[in-house]
């Protein structure tokens, strides 16, 4: 055979296998409102980056027919590309081939584009659509979800992995997901179950949908799986984009550092005037942040989870940081059960990928109560405070209002090795609120004067004057200084820029035991 | 008890305004019953009627033609119940489980507004018929030494005011329900 023929034969093969499962599956695909593997790389990666790996691959599958039925690729899309110039590792499950389903050979295609990014150090991202395990493969298809899983935790903290669920994800292909990083979901066409209705129902008789099972908002605000939801597909993937932007490639490599626009020296002078003169007033927190930041964009990070403590990425001067900051606009702040959970994963993720930490801290407390108590907020709560202990990138608060009690301890204190604690005049690291501590220290003395309320009004005010301000933490160095607020953006890019040459670990160990 | 399916229309009494949870008094076909409101959507009530569970559906028709106003002081609100049918589970079940979305979305439909955190009623800012806009304060919260001040998730028409001034609230509880327009 001539070359030319050779190559004309090549292109006939590859155009085969670019058609996935056929133009009548994409043609019901695209009817779902949904795209196909390809089309989504496409959005996903920088324009003719992509570089396809394993095409050709078939299953060997022999029972049920199966040899009969043969589609190149099996049902996955694996290669590289890049995003923003950088590499990056990707695979894409094709719902047109057998709905995507996972056999021996199309997880095979997965572990190989995940044993390269580990080679090389580059970021991993799957867009899962697949309806399960292809049951006909019977348990070579559970060894290839188990294969994933293994690679998924030893990449952990190496190289950053990151899922986006464009169509369905159940059974045991949840965890390969639920592993990652960051898990993305579409609004529309998107659900995660370790069981479907269809279970649910025989096993419990509880009826409920496909969607409030498993959908995109459940996952979002309740459970806490999903970080990010969008509206569309193209919106799914121009946020992996986005998010990546501020992650490095892997846990060797400094996070991705941009020319900024925005000056360093900017003053935020209404940042002197942001904190209500009633202490028992709230205010958006995210106000704060945003205008800290450079070009005043935040990224945040499980937006509609515990909304009580906001987490996200933003630059300052051109580097990321990940910033934690209570939310005093919702249910008071406090630290509870959901928030130390989602606070304790955003700030390990930081620490593994080199990622220093900025917290704002307003904080009342602890949330009290049985619900919060049988929950398990002392295990939970303790997560929040191990990975914040845990972490040796660099580490700097401010403290905006209230820091009271063990809620201060927690939100990077000195004592948990914060590199700089700032507080602003407005601040109040004390034990508890005045009234509270007034009413304990107080009470009973109280009984026995003429007029026990204005009595206790004046040990209020006596406490508030003495405790319920920076000053004692600062005379004893707890804290390095009280700022201005305006100045705030100046003196943490300064900070920052002081520790870029931080190096801190902690003792040789298998690892530690973080009450999980 | 053959009566409980009867087509009888029920005449719910409010015992105190807006007392959510409570006993309610009831008569079918003149026969008093004492009745609780286990679980309260905008479509269907679960009701304990007598130590048993009944599902009574809510049409939109009924919603529609009788919308609810704020009750004089002092004088019971009456709202016609369509007829009681047995739930399909046994009596002896407990009632359904919430959905997982509508726990994500609140026990109550979107249009409930429910309280995040325990805490006590500062100031209710709105009042039964008043429109609110999507995010507008309706209520504040007083906890954690904080006046949490508490939105509309939907826009609409108050309908329904469940908590009075100075009241403990629980979290999940209903404070103030909004009929989405």
């Amino acid at each position: 055979m001539e070359n030319a023929d050779l190559i004309r034969k090549l292109n006939v093969k590859r155009n085969r296998a670019r058609l996935g499962g056929g133009d009548r599956s994409i043609e019901a695909q695209h009817k779902k409102g949904k795209l196909t593997a390809r089309e989504r790389l496409k959005i996903l990666l920088d324009p003719d980056s992509f570089e396809e790996f394993d095409a050709f691959v078939i299953h060997r599958s022999q029972d049920f027919g199966m040899d009969a039925k043969h589609a190149f690729g099996d049902g996955v899309v694996v290669g590289f590309g890049t995003i923003d110039g950088r590499i990056v590792y990707v695979y894409a499950q094709d719902f047109t081939v057998s709905g995507g389903s996972l056999g021996k050979a199309h997880a095979q295609k997965i572990c190989k584009i995940m044993d390269m990014a580990m080679k090389v150090g580059a970021p991993v991202i799957g867009l899962a659509d697949s309806g399960g395990a292809r049951v006909q493969e019977g348990i070579d298809a559970l060894a290839g979800y188990g294969d994933i899983f293994m690679r998924n935790v030893s990449a952990s903290g190496v190289i950053p992995q990151i899922s986006a669920i464009m169509g369905p994800c159940a059974g045991g292909a949840v965890y390969s997901p639920a592993i990652t990083d960051f898990v993305l979901m579409n609004r529309q066409t998107s659900y995660m179950f370790v069981t479907g209705p269809k279970v649910v129902k025989t096993v419990l008789n509880e009826d409920v949908t496909t969607e409030e099972l498993g959908g995109a908002v459940v996952h979002a605000s309740r459970s806490g799986v999903a970080q990010f939801i969008a509206e569309t597909e193209q919106d799914t993937l121009l946020q992996v984009r986005d998010l990546l932007g501020y992650i490095p490639s892997n846990n060797m490599e400094e996070p991705p550092y941009v020319v900024p626009r925005d000056v360093a020296d900017r003053r935020c002078e209404e940042f002197n005037s942001i904190i209500p003169e009633n202490p028992n007033t709230p205010y958006d927190v995210l106000d704060i942040v945003r205008r800290v930041a450079d070009d005043n964009v935040f990224l945040e990070v499980s937006q509609e989870f515990a909304k009580n403590l906001v987490v996200g990425f933003a630059r300052m001067n051109g580097h990321p940081v990940g910033i934690v900051a209570n939310q005093p606009n919702y249910v008071a702040g406090v630290l509870d059960i959901d928030s130390s959970v989602k606070g304790a994963r955003f700030v390990r993720f930081c620490d593994a990928f080199n990622i220093p930490l900025l917290f704002f801290e307003d904080v009342p407390g602890f949330l009290p109560g049985t619900t919060q108590e049988h929950g398990g907020i002392i295990r939970n709560g303790a997560k929040l405070l191990y990975a914040i202990a845990e972490a040796t990138v660099p580490k700097i608060t401010v403290i905006l209002r209230k820091a009271y009690g063990g809620a201060y301890i927690v939100m990077n204190s000195r004592h948990l090795r914060a590199d700089v604690v700032y507080a602003w005049p407005t601040a109040e690291i004390a034990v508890m609120g005045a009234a509270g501590a007034a009413e304990i220290i107080f009470r009973r003395e109280a009984a026995h004067t003429d007029d026990p309320d204005k009595f206790m009004a004046e040990k209020e005010e006596e406490y508030q004057d003495r405790f319920s301000n920076p000053y004692r933490a600062a005379e004893q160095g707890y804290i390095e200084d009280v700022m201005e607020p305006a100045t705030t953006r100046i003196r943490l890019i300064r900070s920052l820029e002081m520790l870029s040459g931080k190096r801190d670990t902690n003792p040789p160990r298998k690892h530690g035991n973080m009450p999980l | 008890m053959e009566n409980r399916r009867s087509d009888a229309e029920l005449i719910v009494f409010r015992s105190k305004e807006g007392s959510m949870m409570k006993s309610y008094r009831l008569k079918v076909g003149g026969q008093s019953f004492t009745a609780r409101i286990v679980e309260y959507t905008e479509t269907k009530v679960v009701v304990d009627l007598n130590g048993s569970n009944y599902e009574v559906e809510l049409s939109s028709e009924t919603l529609e033609a009788e919308p609810s106003r704020p009750a004089p002081a002092g004088e019971p609100r009456k709202r016609p119940v369509p007829p009681v049918q047995p739930s399909s589970t046994s009596t002896a079940t407990p009632p359904p489980r919430p959905s997982s979305l509508t726990a994500a979305i609140g026990p109550h439909g979107v249009g409930a507004i429910t309280a995040p955190i325990p805490g006590a009623v500062k100031q209710i800012l709105v009042a039964v018929g008043d429109y609110v806009s999507e995010g507008a304060v309706v209520l504040v919260l007083e906890a954690m030494k904080m006046e949490n001040e508490i939105s509309a998730r939907v826009a609409g028409k108050v309908s329904e005011i469940a908590v009075g001034l100075g009241e403990s609230v629980q979290e999940g509880q209903l404070l103030i329900q909004i009929e989405v327009s």
